[in-house]
């Protein structure tokens, strides 16, 4: 690291984003005087959670309880304030059943729970947090944001870590961008989660000219001509407001997962042409523009097709279609096309709900969780006596006579 | 570079390193002797059937020189068990402390001198609810007088501050020299053979005498038998020959500690390969 002039004020929160080895943990444990500036000088006045990493200090031998004074302890609280805190701690992390169980019988999520909760419920003047919201089931990362938020109004000093800039971006006032062990650059937390953004998807939106390019569930590389860009690209918060955006979304900083980026999801007819209603009887295609940024080894990725009732209708993921590995997890831009076929979806408003990322070792994710794209599939003339309208789908079924 | 963070003051870091020796000793305790029947007393059982063992084996050879009785030799080997046996075990654990908790020491910050003390203050708890309140029974028989009993503790403060020492002093090592534990086991059996445990100091030859006596556990078993077996007041001279050794052993260690953990570009650069 080089170069690095900071100063954060009592009562700031503080976002620090970057790529993977960009530094970001090796300031962290500077700041926590784990490991000591070769040059330079760092103060820290306030008592600080000295910890990095949730769950490093626990001894898997002995008792969930055992555990939570060792833990405090370390984090530099007596043992007496520690005893007074254990019931409330095993209630956040919902162990209460399990206070006598050694550590090594516990789940990872639960050790996970755990550690947040014993870091958060010691309330230190300076807490860093470094990447937890990415542990626990859905439901607890809930309960984590919330308890965060407490933080955030209660005047603490909060250093956080982490690749959900969604999150950064609500809950930081700055954010600081690390890149080689350099400030990269440094500000209000939009201004600055906008520029990476920008820096980690360079825009590339794109039409399909070529027939060819466009089979059944394809995997290409985004190669395509820069004059055809379609124009106007949705401005996704803002029509969010209004109603859902159709034909296509460039998607916000949350469809990040560890090292692959969605950026774009959009709806084209067989002609590849971006499309807002479908015809009942012709097959479109979804497609999903993502970057992978680093090397990883497995990926798959999906999303759902939801009713105007929010039943899940579709589920299409590419795992049951394309290998896990290989071209999918290089490095680089994608386009993935999922085709739906028809007649399957019965005429009504659909939305394309969620999308999710599945890479190996990270554990299952799935992130922006909400509706994206809107569309209608509608009833042609010619088709208006196959459709009964009780239906939920309406796939072709074969009917034999003997 | 510079990083300024504000927040409010800290609390005493003294009764924080104190908070951190209790909870450590008790977890290190409570791992060591998870499902053990006997737990901690297994730190005087193993002195006593070694005790057995030597008596059985060697009492004929050398009860001439402990007048003739079998009963002093046992004492005598009892004595000397209990103190080799406090000190490599104190230090053999001592020696991977810091290491086995790099990877802790990468995540928390801690005051890296918490893992050797609380190991051998482990050691202590275990000889004071273990050997301890034997050596002190029979110190009270032989002597009969509270001033023996008072004393007793002396030459078992010598022997906690000489393990201290060497505690620091090679858990510091093993961090830069990684063969250290094979050496050091040798070191301990030296240490082992050269101290007169089970046998007379009297056997050994002139010219070994001389050298046998930088040994620093030969002046705290001499001591504590002084005081223990002898019957007679204690001897002033040999409490202060094992206390001198035992804070010279300290100084070294903590010296080394210290110097190792002020280098800690060195140091967290080895800590970060764990």
């Amino acid at each position: 690291m080089d170069q690095i002039d900071l100063v954060v004020e009592a009562g700031e929160k503080v976002g620090i984003i970057g790529a993977n080895g960009s530094g970001k943990s090796t300031l962290l444990k500077l700041i926590c005087n784990i490991l000591e500036p070769t040059s330079g000088r760092i103060w820290v006045r306030g008592s600080i959670a000295p910890l990095i990493e949730l769950g490093a200090g626990f001894d898997a031998e002995i008792s969930v309880i055992d555990n939570i004074t060792l833990y405090g302890v370390m984090l530099g609280f007596s043992e007496r304030e520690m005893r007074r805190r254990t019931r409330s701690i095993l209630d956040f992390a919902e162990l209460q059943d399990y206070a006598s169980v050694p550590v090594k019988a516990l789940s990872s999520g639960m050790v996970a729970r755990l550690g947040f909760a014993i870091a958060t419920d010691i309330q230190p003047d300076i807490l860093i947090l470094d990447e937890v919201l990415s542990v626990g089931d859905e439901s607890f990362k809930n309960k984590c944001q919330q308890r965060i938020e407490q933080f955030w109004q209660a005047n603490a000093t909060i250093l956080l870590v982490s690749h959900d800039l969604n999150f950064l971006q609500k809950s930081c006032e700055r954010v600081i961008w690390l890149e080689r062990g350099k400030i990269k650059m440094a500000g209000a937390a939009d201004e600055i989660v906008q520029a990476y953004i920008e820096s980690v998807n360079p825009a590339k939106p794109a039409v399909f000219e070529d027939e060819s390019e466009l089979d059944e569930f394809e995997l290409g590389e985004d190669e395509l001509p820069q004059d055809q860009a379609i124009a106007a690209a949705v401005d996704p918060q803002a029509a969010a407001a209004i109603d859902l955006p159709t034909q296509e979304i460039a998607l916000p900083a949350s469809a990040q997962l560890g090292s692959v980026v969605a950026t774009r999801m959009f709806l084209i007819n067989d002609a590849k042409q971006l499309i807002h209603t479908v015809p009942f009887r012709s097959p479109f295609y979804v497609g999903i523009e993502y970057v992978v940024t680093a090397p990883i080894n497995k990926l798959q990725i999906g999303f759902y097709i939801q009713d105007q009732r929010d039943r899940i209708i579709l589920e299409p993921a590419t795992h049951n279609w394309l290998p896990l590995t290989g071209t999918i997890c290089e490095p680089g831009n994608h386009c993935l096309y999922a085709k739906i076929p028809a007649p399957l979806l019965v005429p009504g408003r659909y939305s394309i709900f969620g999308i999710g990322a599945y890479e190996e070792g990270f554990g299952h994710h799935y992130r922006l969780l909400e509706s994206l794209l809107r569309f209608d599939v509608e009833l042609t003339e010619e088709d208006g006596d196959e459709w009964f309208g009780q239906e939920l789908v309406h796939p072709s079924i074969e009917w034999t006579l003997e | 570079m510079a990083v300024s963070i504000q927040g409010k003051q800290s609390p005493s870091d003294a009764r924080q390193y104190w908070d951190l020796v209790r909870v450590l000793v008790r977890r290190n305790l409570k791992v060591r002797y998870r499902g053990s029947l006997l737990g901690v007393y297994w730190s005087l059982l193993n002195p006593l059937i070694m005790t057995g063992l030597y008596t059985a084996i060697f009492s004929a050879a050398f009860a001439s020189y402990y007048g003739n009785s079998v009963l002093n030799y046992v004492l005598a080997a009892f004595t000397g068990l209990v103190v080799i046996n406090f000190f490599s075990t104190a230090t053999v654990q001592a020696l991977t402390s810091v290491v086995a908790n790099g990877s802790l020491l990468n995540k928390v910050r801690l005051p890296i001198s918490i893992f050797p003390v609380s190991v051998i203050t482990a050691n202590i708890f275990q000889f004071l609810v273990g050997s301890l309140p034997l050596l002190a029974v029979m110190t009270l028989l032989t002597s009969r007088s509270i001033v023996n009993l008072l004393a007793l503790i002396l030459p078992i403060l010598a022997l906690v501050l000489v393990s201290w020492g060497v505690g620091f002093f090679v858990s510091a090592l093993y961090v830069f020299f990684r063969d250290l534990p094979y050496f050091y086991e040798l070191v301990v059996f030296v240490l082992w053979i050269s101290t007169p445990v089970f046998y007379p100091s009297k056997i050994v030859p002139d010219q070994l005498k001389s050298l046998l006596a930088l040994n620093p556990l030969s002046s705290v078993i001499e001591s504590v038998r002084q005081i223990a077996l002898s019957g007679q007041p204690p001897d002033l001279g040999l409490i202060l020959g094992a206390l001198l050794s035992g804070v010279i052993i300290l100084g070294i260690g903590w010296g080394c500690f210290q110097w190792c953990d002020r280098n800690s570009w060195i140091y967290s650069r080895w800590k970060s390969f764990d």
